[in-house]
């Protein structure tokens, strides 16, 4: 399914989303698969959040169904 | 009342939107792009947000310190996009019956805003690079 992506991360990774397959994978999981495929944004990814359906969600989170949205939330700068 | 606009800040009207003749208090905070961070200089600044969480999360927010501080009224707006040196990029105004609760809870707001809100700014130096802000809080 399609993660979203923003600002920084938008731009080191060269993409707004990406798809993968979530499904019985973790956070935790899903970050560590990013970090191999996207080495150079291994510390932006370290610190990112990630939100499952806009609510933020631990590295535990389980993906036991595929959630209608998720994406990857670096450091936020509002304000 | 909860925006996330393009167009620049209408400031006296987010304080219009919260004013009543309940509110013995209206507190309004305005967050604006600021020339120099130390030695650098910022031409202008870009922000950028995930729209239908930041909207989610500033309701949120909203609802949770009406009901904590007992407030009459709470607004927030947030521009996206191209802020000018001295435009505001946030406002939040705050009402309530009493100062203390209007002041407190509208630096909850922002401070909760700027930790939480999935909204981002690029700086634009005046060298013309740019540089996304994504600070460091496991240092903090």
């Amino acid at each position: 399914m399609k993660i979203l992506l923003f600002a920084g991360l938008k731009d080191s990774m060269e993409c707004e989303s990406i798809d993968l397959d979530v499904l019985n994978q973790s956070v935790g999981q899903i970050k560590q698969f990013l970090i191999e495929q996207h080495p150079s944004s291994t510390g932006l990814i370290e610190r990112s959040h990630v939100a499952v359906d806009q609510n933020y969600v631990g590295n535990d989170f389980l993906f036991e169904i595929e959630p209608k949205e998720i994406a990857i939330i670096p450091p936020v700068s509002g304000g | 009342m909860i925006e996330i606009t393009k167009e620049k800040i209408d400031t006296a009207g987010v304080l219009e939107r919260v004013n009543s003749s309940q509110s013995g208090a209206v507190v309004l905070f305005l967050g604006n792009t600021r020339e120099f961070t130390g030695e650098k200089q910022t031409t202008w600044l870009s922000y950028e947000c995930y729209e239908s969480m930041a909207i989610s999360k500033l309701n949120e927010l909203r609802d949770h310190a009406i009901s904590n501080w007992g407030l009459l009224d709470v607004a927030v707006v947030h521009r996206i996009g191209r802020v000018d040196l001295g435009e505001a990029s946030v406002a939040i105004a705050v009402a309530s019956e009493h100062r203390a609760a209007a002041f407190d809870a509208g630096r909850w707001l922002i401070d909760t805003l700027k930790e939480q809100v999935p909204i981002w700014k690029k700086e634009v130096w005046s060298d013309g690079s740019t540089e996304w802000v994504h600070p460091d809080t496991t240092q903090s």
